[in-house]
């Protein structure tokens, strides 16, 4: 019997902290509000470029252990100020991550990320030769991305967003990607 | 229950004891090893569980991570493999069922919401919730129900233990049946053999030793009962025997001299009647005769008591210190008759200073009597005896010496026996019971003294010599 109340008091537990943090901290709606709105898809697609983080291997002249991960968004406002919100101030393993506006001129040296938001497929396929010869992942957002050069694209399927990887892009910029993040990828493509 | 064991035969009680023994030991070595068995395949079960949880767990973090519900569910489809496994969910950080998988064919309520780190068994299922933990981070939580076939593992146990118990007590009373043999049958056999001699009285039946444990014991012990028995039967027969005969004896003995004391009743009134010339010479003589009857009856009689106080253990001695010489005087006066009538020639060597003993002077004069009748009785008329009273140390010696018909080593054995006869016939030519002699050796050792009979054989006479003890004597021996 003794037991059974144990049980019950641990299922009961965290249900009364809840109400307790609820009850006693001010603005409590407006952080059950804020739970319960749908994430857009900026903010997604910022949480899965730090997730990427965590399956992509550099070599060890592009990145040394410790060396900080220097993220830089081209050309999309919006994405740069989530991908802000969501990443800035936090660390991939033991490395701390910056997040940086990049320019269509700017040089990638030191760069291990780059997001190109622009759908412009000029501006992709320039930044793809760039950030290959740099050995920085290149992650994009628009049609047929892949062929331009880029190792990783996302895509818009029934509301949801994904993935897709180009591995020969992603071998040639010198990088390799964990077969998690492959399992889990929308379409997987292996360029020549 | 415990009366109905006692009434059953060895057999059927060995028998229960073995089989119950066996049962106790197999149950308690089936509920034992059960018991353990449930632990251990329950700990195993779980462990099994838990271990596919983490598998799916870890493989779907990145399906998770990549908020990829259709790459989950896959992962969760590869526990169809394990038909046990009836459902199963993956549920992402904040508790939110992910992904699901239901076995074909089956309906089971999954948990809407991800609990706590736990297992639980519900009817027949096991139900288990494990975190799924990304480098210290609970990233997501695994369900898994599966059929928890506990209950078919003990019904699986419970026969198997059933069959063995089942084989092991046939063999066991198989076995026993053998054993059986080996410890009952010696057993039996003496009981078989103690139920023959009951309804046989045949007393020289034995019981084989077989073995040599307690039970040839028994059987060596049984054995020597019936020769106890055997031999205690044998000396009441032979007791018997010779209390018939000397019912015989004693109504011979007592028939004898009535013939005589008619005889001379008939001569007193006759000569009275017909005043015959010398009436009172042949009066004198009958009287004379009649009187040596009757003593002699007297004298049986008196023997016939004394047997009785024998037997009763009454004898008793009226002790005091007596000289020896007027003992012997009285006692050869008694026999003197006798001596005279059968022609016998006594001769006596009697010690010349006093011998004084602690004795019944009657029954000191009786054991001489008894000794010199003996000697005159089973000697030949016209015989001789020797009286030889003589002392060493401390002791008196009585020796009577016959040339008479002597004894053979049966007889010697048996001389002092009651009712024992050197001819036991009743044509035989001497008168008495056969109780003399062992009268008289109860009367020597009542006196402390011992008596012993010697004999070269039959033919070469006899020697009987009483030894007791003196209280003062001077002197030696001379001749008289």
């Amino acid at each position: 019997m003794p037991r059974a109340f144990k049980r019950l008091f641990i299922a009961l537990r965290p249900l009364a902290v809840a109400w307790l943090v609820c009850f006693l901290a001010p603005g409590c709606e407006a952080l059950a509000q804020s739970a319960s709105v749908p994430p857009t898809e900026a903010s997604v697609r910022a949480a899965f470029l730090y997730r990427f983080l965590d399956y992509v291997e550099w070599d060890r002249g592009h990145l040394e252990p410790g060396q900080t991960i220097v993220i830089a968004v081209l050309g999309n406002d919006e994405m740069l100020d989530e991908v802000q919100r969501t990443i800035a101030g936090r660390r991939s393993h033991e490395h701390p991550i910056e997040i940086r506006k990049l320019s269509a001129g700017d040089d990638l040296t030191g760069v291990q990320v780059v997001y190109v938001g622009t759908p412009s497929s000029a501006a992709i396929a320039a930044m793809a030769k760039r950030a290959m010869a740099a050995s920085a992942l290149l992650v994009t957002n628009a049609e047929n991305a892949l062929a331009l050069g880029s190792d990783i694209n996302f895509v818009e399927t029934d509301g949801h967003v994904r993935f897709e990887v180009d591995l020969g892009n992603v071998e040639r910029s010198g990088l390799r990607l964990g077969s998690g993040m492959l399992s889990v990828a929308l379409r997987v493509r292996n360029s020549s | 229950m415990i009366q109905r064991f006692v009434g059953r035969s060895v057999r059927r009680k060995l028998m229960m004891i073995i089989g119950a023994a066996i049962f106790f030991a197999l149950f308690v070595n089936g509920l034992a090893l059960l018991i353990y068995d449930v632990d251990s395949y329950s700990a195993s079960w779980l462990n099994d569980l838990q271990s596919q949880a983490e598998v799916v767990g870890r493989a779907s973090i990145p399906a998770i991570e990549f908020d990829d519900p259709h790459a989950a569910a896959s992962n969760l489809q590869l526990l169809s493999i394990r038909p046990t496994i009836l459902a199963a969910a993956i549920y992402d950080g904040s508790g939110q069922r992910f992904a699901e998988f239901q076995l074909t064919n089956v309906v089971e309520t999954i948990p809407s919401r991800a609990g706590p780190a736990s297992h639980w068994i519900s009817g027949s299922k096991i139900n288990l919730f494990q975190p799924i933990v990304d480098r210290g981070r609970v990233i997501g939580t695994v369900f898994i129900r599966a059929r928890y076939q506990l209950s078919d593992r003990i019904t699986g146990y419970l026969a198997i233990s059933g069959l063995v118990t089942l084989l092991s007590l046939v063999a066991a009373l198989l076995l026993s049946l053998w054993f059986q043999r080996l410890f009952t049958a010696p057993i039996i056999s003496i009981a078989e053999i103690a139920r023959r001699i009951r309804a046989t009285r045949n007393f020289h039946l034995r019981a084989e030793a077989t073995t040599e444990d307690e039970v040839g014991y028994l059987a060596t012990s049984f054995n020597a009962m019936l020769e106890e028995v055997t031999r205690a039967a044998d000396q009441l027969q032979l007791a018997d025997r010779r209390k018939d005969e000397f019912l015989a004896t004693l109504a011979h003995e007592l028939r004898n001299p009535l013939a005589p004391l008619r005889n001379g009743l008939d001569i007193m009134r006759v000569t009275r009647e017909r005043q015959v010339p010398g009436a009172a010479l042949a009066i004198e003589r009958a009287e004379a005769m009649m009187d040596r009857q009757i003593r002699q009856i007297s004298r049986l009689v008196d023997d016939l008591l004394d047997v009785s106080r024998i037997s009763t253990g009454k004898l008793l001695l009226k002790c005091e210190l007596v000289e020896l010489a007027p003992v012997i005087a009285t006692a050869l006066e008694t026999v003197d008759a006798l001596f005279e009538s059968r022609h016998h020639e006594l001769v006596c060597h009697l010690p010349d200073d006093p011998v004084y003993v602690n004795a019944d002077p009657t029954r000191l004069s009786q054991i001489i009597i008894n000794l010199l009748n003996n000697a005159a009785k089973y000697t030949a008329p016209g015989g001789r005896a020797v009286l030889r009273v003589s002392v060493a140390g401390d002791e008196l010696s009585i020796e009577v010496t016959d040339n008479g018909v002597g004894l053979d080593q049966v007889g010697l054995e048996k001389i002092f026996d009651m009712f024992h006869q050197v001819d036991a016939s009743l044509e035989r030519e001497t008168a008495g019971l056969g109780v003399g002699l062992t009268l008289t050796r109860t009367l020597v050792e009542l006196h402390q003294g011992t008596i012993r009979a010697q004999s070269e054989g039959l033919g070469h006479g006899s020697r009987f010599e009483v030894v007791m003890p003196i209280v003062a004597h001077v002197g030696a021996s001379r001749a008289q």
